[in-house]
């Protein structure tokens, strides 16, 4: 039965090719474009190495001291009593009038002294970011370059094209070793092979390159930088402050899904619990803002207060856009379907006049609908591939690398055909109800 | 077979109301072949609509094969139509998307029992028997009209159903394609047993029949 039906939906398709352009062109270019929606947030917000465990990581990089001004508010009632006027307070309220704040990232001595106690976790890695100008055979390079824990790489699973990861003998001994990334390493030593056991010079510091990674395709600053250092390799200034803000970033890895709520309650509560460093007395207390990769993304874009808050309004938008690119093209399809099968009621009496119920033309025309979707799916998602290309070799996205993996092609798949099935349903049920007479 | 008893029928619009059919009472035999004659806009189609379950009557009886059929619902409407009955249009009605095998075996698409392999059989069969086994590959517009009466006929028949009910079967062909169809169909019947009723406007294939029932604004008149 499905092959007859198969057989016709492509016959339908042939029949009227001005129709079936318009289409399928719909279809396509509705698809191609929440193809490169997904693959780009499944490369932002996705498991994808080096963020192979993005559900399990708590994220850590705002610190914010707080001092909450009040105002009072008098309420005075007066009366005239004997020719003399009276005064009498009767109330007074505060209501906030301002705040004196201090934000930005912590420092390291936030995380050593009052965070890494914080359970549960993991593997918990600080870090931060630095660029150096580097000259080598007469050209300069500016090179971002992070320093890191050695669990660093125990949280991120980045992709070792040569060598390997420093450890915690590196850090603990600030070896002089160095990660690179393979871009950097092209452009650096002019190739990304064999370049572990060259060197390179950042700062008066020589650096062994001891591996090579790819490079991260998400824009995330925890993973982005062109070459990776121990932590202890660091300046002693930046190293051994005091202050607990700085240019520090940290990294948790909760033991399990489940434990990211947890762990991030308690990084909450230890936060608060900090007491204020003499040199900034001023403040009254302080707030650290630990996020899931998700939050961290949406509060990026929206630096509410609440960071739930942000989370929210950047759902609503991003399905608020899927819902609406999805919506227009269905309801347009649903018109252009409506006619097209009304130019069939023939045939749907002549099928029920032979035994079909209303049943069978349901399914018939579902399945058509699908057949064409799946089709215009098909172009969609080489369309959608060539988009994906032009953007990397662009550079229109500089921090991110598209790509679409097996994921991101089967939540395509589901939108192809649930976009098949929402803009056949209607039509198709209206023609299900088509009675046999007013076809022939 | 087919019995009809006080079969009327009214179209109702909001302002208008037509008497399509009235009091009908019509009986046919196992293996007869009944055509009814009127001129246009008598009810032949609506009392063969009716017959062949397309259509519900306004008010009366409708038993086939024995079996009384205004309570069925839609799906053993359905199912009944399938196994029971097999139709034959004026305008032939065949899908000219599909091959011409492809349109024989349609009924056969909705009986779940029958195998792919079994309806290519019998659909060939069906063709086979109406002259046509050598277009099964074709399509219906590169036949000619007594050619895709026939296809008309094969998807009627494939089924192998007790009733076959032609509306005008030979109405768009000439006199020899005609006679053809209609020979095609006295074969059926003869060899067969299969109960046929046929409406036509043309007497003489009328008087190949057994029986000629003529109707007039909705009456029965002979």
């Amino acid at each position: 039965m499905f092959k007859n039906y198969l057989k016709l939906a492509f016959k339908v398709l042939g029949r009227r090719k001005f129709f079936t352009f318009v289409s399928l062109f719909g279809i396509s270019f509705t698809l191609m474009v929440l193809m490169v929606i997904m693959a780009f947030l499944d490369t932002e917000l996705g498991a994808n190495a080096p963020m192979s465990e993005a559900d399990r990581m708590v994220l850590m990089d705002r610190v914010e001291f707080k001092t909450q001004f009040y105002d009072t508010i008098y309420q005075v009632d007066s009366q005239l009593v004997a020719g003399k006027m009276t005064y009498d307070t009767v109330n007074f309220e505060t209501e906030e009038a301002g705040a004196m704040v201090s934000q930005g990232s912590p420092g390291l001595k936030l995380f050593r002294d009052h965070l890494e106690a914080v359970e549960p976790y993991e593997h918990f890695a600080a870090m931060f970011r630095r660029s150096f100008d580097v000259f080598q055979d007469g050209r300069k390079y500016s090179l971002s370059a992070k320093y890191a824990d050695a669990d660093y790489w125990k949280i991120l699973d980045f992709n070792f094209l040569e060598g390997t990861p420093f450890n915690s003998n590196h850090v603990e001994s600030a070896t002089s070793v160095a990660v690179v990334t393979d871009r950097m390493a092209r452009e650096f030593f002019g190739t990304d092979e064999n370049v572990t056991g060259r060197e390179l010079t950042l700062s008066g510091r020589t650096f062994e390159v001891i591996g090579v990674v790819e490079r991260s395709r998400t824009s995330s600053v925890f993973t982005r930088a062109d070459i990776y250092l121990p932590m202890s390799t660091a300046d002693n200034q930046t190293l051994s402050s005091e202050s607990l803000q700085g240019p520090f970033r940290g990294i948790f890895l909760a033991p399990s899904v489940n434990d990211v709520k947890q762990l991030q309650d308690n990084l909450h509560f230890a936060g608060r619990n900090v007491p204020i460093p003499p040199d900034m007395d001023d403040f009254e207390n302080i707030t650290i803002k630990a996020f899931t990769v998700e939050e961290k993304y949406a509060w990026n874009l929206f630096f509410d207060d609440e960071v739930k808050k942000s989370l929210s309004k950047f759902r609503w938008i991003l399905f608020g856009t899927l819902g609406f690119f999805l919506l227009i093209p269905t309801l347009n399809l649903i018109n252009l379907n409506l006619s097209r099968m009304v130019e069939r009621s023939s045939e749907i009496s002549v099928r029920k006049a032979f035994g079909a119920d209303s049943r069978h033309i349901l399914v018939q025309f579902l399945f058509e609908n699908i057949i064409i979707t799946l089709v215009g799916g098909t172009i969609g998602f080489l369309l959608a591939l060539l988009v994906i290309y032009l953007i990397n070799q662009s550079g229109a996205l500089p921090d991110t690398i598209l790509s679409f993996n097996w994921r991101v092609f089967g939540i395509s798949l589901i939108i192809c055909l649930g976009f098949g099935f929402l803009s056949g349903l209607l039509p198709a049920y209206r023609m299900s109800r088509q009675q046999v007479a007013d076809g022939l | 077979m087919i019995n009809i008893q006080n079969v009327s029928k009214v179209y109702r619009t909001d302002t208008i109301e037509t008497l399509a059919l009235q009091d009908i009472n019509l009986q046919v035999a196992k293996g007869e072949f009944l055509s009814i004659m009127g001129p246009s806009g008598c009810g032949k189609s609506t009392l063969l609509n009716i017959m062949g379950l397309i259509d519900e009557p306004s008010s009366g009886q409708v038993e086939l094969d024995g079996r009384g059929v205004s309570d069925y619902n839609s799906r053993k409407t359905a199912r009944f139509r399938n196994e029971q009955l097999g139709f034959i249009f004026q305008s032939f009605h065949l899908i000219n998307d599909l091959s011409v095998i492809d349109n024989v075996e349609l009924p056969m698409l909705y009986r779940p029992d029958v195998s792919a392999k079994q309806r290519k059989e019998l659909s060939a069969e069906a063709l086979a028997a109406v002259g046509l086994a050598n277009r099964q590959s074709h399509f219906p517009s590169q036949l000619s009209g007594g050619q895709r009466q026939r296809v008309a006929i094969a998807r009627a028949v494939v089924g192998k159903p007790n009733i076959i009910l032609a509306d005008e079967p030979t109405g768009n062909l000439d006199s020899q394609m005609g006679d053809e169809v209609m020979q095609i169909l006295i074969d059926l019947n003869e060899n067969m047993g299969t109960t046929i009723v046929m409406v036509t406007h043309d007497e003489r294939m009328a008087q190949k029949t057994h029986r000629l029932v003529r109707l007039f604004d909705g009456t029965q008149v002979v």
